[in-house]
């Protein structure tokens, strides 16, 4: 029933089934769990029961029940993107866009900070939404234009940013999401699109990416290329000596920003702020820590499990784990949280290790390679916005879905079991602020 | 003060508000400093979940309780979700679409 990639992980009182590969999980009661163990539903829990199995495959964890219908939708836009083959002249990348879609507002917010490597194509990309067709690259003749805009409209059906990829000679690609559309205008442009960092947007980094960028530079570290927007010449040149970043490098997808609008010089990870620094040197040392940290994670270490959350470091002896959606907010009150005596780490994933036989979760040691540096004392989230109070396992659910993927199996367990110990405070920002100044060695 | 949660469950009239959360905006002016100011009140306190310790005398009546949510999705999508697709009230559906939950956590894309 589970689909391939999906794994099961107990977290006492309930578990969580996992997905390997991307982000999605889902929290399962202990008769839920049962139910996955194999034992038949109680009759008064069928509905409940069949909701579950709705649920999971919803957001791909369980087996289709009717594969047929997806692979039909499949195919006829295929059948479709036959019939305009036929016209094109060189290959096409036809990109469904819709103007409420953040994903597509990240994607046209990359495709004009990359305007200059697109403009070199030997392509055309059209972006195709409900008000038009825009056109990069090489120009197309008026028949494969008016074929490929109907393509277009009809791949939005299948979500927004839908694309497919239309060349003479070779069957057409359906590419879906934001992650595989940008991979396809990578691999256009010449570059290589499974070396790219490329990092799924939110509604914040679609604020921060609204303002046009000066540049993208294509940074480099162990084999992984990494997009930093820089605004300003200030920004670029410091960007460009601490990273090496360089720009019109093919298409790469914003990951980093740089600016300097007013006193401080701000580092962006998508919309999260990784530091306000208040000198180049202080920026500097920042890019350094944060590029290192995405060529660590391209090359993790065995037993390393690395998590897309935030850690504050107390006095380098113990580590507290945070939302990523709560950095901004924190990283504002770094001075305040500094004089209580805690660090928000900027690193873009947090690396964990959990110790053998006590299976303490804990952060390297950057001082001493191999050794445990501070060990992680609870876990600070916040509760779902609506519906009944959670459990603590369903907390505990949502915690391990923050590790990064793909994950091996082995990580899932031993994060999920080196978790149970952990308390787990649950509150707004604010009162994780309150709760981190307030006191210490908690 | 620190509410303690033993097996997942709040105890009654002693949990602290939580807000809503809302997404982070990004100020770029200056170091501001902690709003205290706003009139909204927050109430400092975090709600504490330890370990659970095992509860012999849980009935019947609190296991149905603490079970009500059989199940809850965790999603980070990188499309809009058509319809049909499991969405939660934080990820988008596709336009024209609305995120129809029955559990108040996460639900399907449907038409409104």
């Amino acid at each position: 029933m589970l689909l391939p990639g999906v794994v099961v992980a107990e977290l006492g009182g309930g578990g969580v089934l996992m997905d390997t590969r991307r982000p999605a999980a889902a929290y399962l009661s202990p008769t839920a769990l049962g139910w996955l163990h194999g034992r038949p539903p109680a009759a008064e829990h069928r509905a409940q029961h069949a909701h579950c199995l709705t649920q999971w495959r919803a957001i791909g964890l369980v087996a289709p029940a009717h594969g047929a219908a997806a692979t039909a939708a499949h195919s006829d836009l295929e059948v479709r993107a036959a019939d305009c083959a036929a016209s094109v002249p060189h290959p096409v990348l036809v990109v469904a866009m819709a103007a409420t879609c953040a994903f597509c507002a990240q994607l046209a917010a990359d495709l004009a900070a990359n305007s200059r490597s697109l403009s070199e194509l030997d392509a055309s990309v059209l972006l195709v939404d409900a008000d038009g067709t825009r056109t990069l690259g090489r120009p197309l003749a008026a028949p494969a234009h008016r074929c490929l805009t109907r393509l277009g409209r009809h791949a939005a059906h299948r979500g927004t940013p839908t694309a497919v990829l239309v060349a003479p000679g070779t069957p057409a690609r359906v590419l879906t999401g934001f992650d595989e559309v940008s991979h396809a205008l990578i691999t256009l442009s010449g570059a290589d699109a499974r070396a790219t960092i490329t990092e799924a947007p939110t509604s914040c980094s679609v604020n921060v990416a609204a303002q046009p960028v000066d540049a993208v530079l294509t940074a480099r570290v162990n084999g992984v290329r990494l997009g930093i927007a820089v605004r300003g010449q200030e920004s670029r040149q410091i960007t460009e000596t601490a990273t090496g970043g360089i720009p019109d490098d093919g298409y790469t997808p914003v990951t980093l920003t740089v600016e300097r609008p007013g006193t401080f010089h701000l580092l962006f990870r998508g919309g999260e702020l990784l530091t306000r620094a208040a000198t180049p040197t202080a920026l500097h040392q920042t890019l350094q820590a944060v590029l290192a940290g995405y060529g660590r994670h391209a090359s993790p270490g065995r037993d390393e499990i690395p998590l897309l959350c935030g850690v504050v470091e107390h006095e380098g002896r113990q580590a507290v784990l945070f939302p990523r959606t709560w950095m901004s907010d924190l990283v504002k009150r770094a001075r305040q949280l500094g004089n209580a005596g805690w660090r928000v780490r900027p690193e873009p994933f947090t690396t964990l290790r959990s110790a053998p036989g006590s299976g303490v979760l804990h952060l390297p040691d950057p001082a001493r390679p191999g050794r445990p540096g501070p060990a992680v004392t609870a876990v600070l989230t916040q509760a779902p916005r609506a519906g009944a109070p959670p459990t603590r396992a369903w907390l505990l659910a949502s915690v391990v879905n923050w590790i990064a993927r793909p994950a091996t199996t082995e990580a899932i367990h031993t994060l999920a079991a080196s978790l149970r110990p952990l308390p787990v405070h649950t509150g707004t920002w604010q009162e994780a602020l309150t709760h981190l100044t307030g006191r210490t060695g908690r | 003060m620190i509410v303690v949660l033993v097996g997942g469950r709040r105890e009654r009239g002693t949990t602290a508000e939580s807000e809503p959360f809302e997404a982070t905006s990004v100020s770029l002016a200056s170091d501001t400093p902690l709003d205290t100011s706003s009139g909204v009140a927050h109430p400092a306190h975090m709600v504490t979940y330890l370990q659970e310790t095992p509860a012999p005398e849980l009935g019947a009546e609190m296991i149905a309780e603490i079970e009500e949510i059989f199940t809850d999705t965790f999603i980070a999508p990188v499309a809009c979700r058509v319809q049909g697709e499991g969405c939660t009230g934080a990820v988008g559906c596709c336009p024209g679409l609305v995120c129809v939950s029955t559990n108040g956590f996460s639900g399907f894309c449907q038409q409104p």
